[in-house]
């Protein structure tokens, strides 16, 4: 497990400023959309109860009915468990002297970078649609100068004071280095 | 004239793709939980959500288990009868 204290690489005073992950919205949005898959075929049940029940007493039916829905549950509460870990494990970390973008991509692809704060050219912030705007969160992107693709903090809360944040940081590190 | 050769077919030849899913189910359940527990970082969080899961998963199993075990899973299905009784439906 990684242990924010002890930060891999870590320089001598470095410390963890911002610590983010996307938006409660996502998590939510998983719980929606697996009580709806669970809820739909469960109302369904209940409403065609007495012809259900008819199939479930028919030989050959009854046992491929079973099987049916039991394996229709359990593959429906592992992409549940599959999205949120895939939430869980996308990560940004800002500290005092660099950025690191943790970002899982599937099961099996897992990606990360990180860019020292002297490095940072330009950072922006994005809320974009009504909901984003209501709830405060968005997109921040920080821009280095080299040719690396920029990272991406998708979906994060308050992203106008992350990206205050980073700027902030970004001046304080390059003032020290120029003193 | 053709006649259809005799197609006798377990039921519990079903188990089969069920199996398959159950595997796939295993291994991705268990890649997920050594994920969080090998890169999520030191939360109640992550230990919440994958004793959660791991619960679901355990309740789920047993209810279908009450299910699966109350059929006869040593009936056979006859496909000859199956395949005539639609020829002559058909006809």
């Amino acid at each position: 497990m990684m242990d924010l204290q002890h930060l891999p690489n870590a320089r001598a005073g470095e410390k963890v400023e911002l610590f983010l992950r996307r938006n409660w919205t996502t998590p939510l949005e998983i719980i929606i959309y697996t009580s709806l898959l669970f809820g739909v075929p469960v109302l369904g049940l209940w409403l065609f109860n007495e012809q259900i029940s008819d199939w479930l007493t028919t030989p050959y039916i009854g046992q491929a009915l079973v099987l049916a829905i039991s394996a229709y549950a359990l593959i429906t509460w592992l992409f549940a468990f599959l999205e949120f870990t895939d939430y869980y494990l996308d990560v940004w970390i800002v500290t005092n002297e660099r950025i690191i973008n943790i970002e899982q991509k599937g099961l099996f692809t897992r990606v990360a970078s990180e860019l020292h704060l002297t490095t940072v050219e330009d950072t922006t912030s994005e809320v974009k649609g009504m909901l984003h705007t209501f709830l405060d969160y968005g997109n921040v992107y920080v821009q280095t100068a080299g040719e690396r693709t920029r990272f991406i903090f998708k979906n994060v809360p308050h992203p106008e004071k992350v990206k205050e944040t980073i700027v902030r940081l970004t001046e304080e590190k390059k003032s020290k280095i120029t003193n | 004239m053709f006649t259809l050769p005799n197609i006798i077919l377990p039921i519990w030849l079903l188990f089969l793709p069920f199996g398959f899913v159950i595997g796939l189910f295993l291994i991705y359940g268990l890649f997920n939980i050594y994920h969080l527990l090998r890169f999520a970082t030191y939360n109640l969080g992550s230990y919440f959500v994958t004793v959660l899961f791991i619960g679901g998963a355990v309740i789920l199993a047993a209810i279908s288990i009450i299910y699966i075990t109350n059929y006869d899973w040593t009936l056979t299905w006859n496909l000859t009868d199956f395949l005539e009784f639609k020829s002559v439906t058909f006809l």
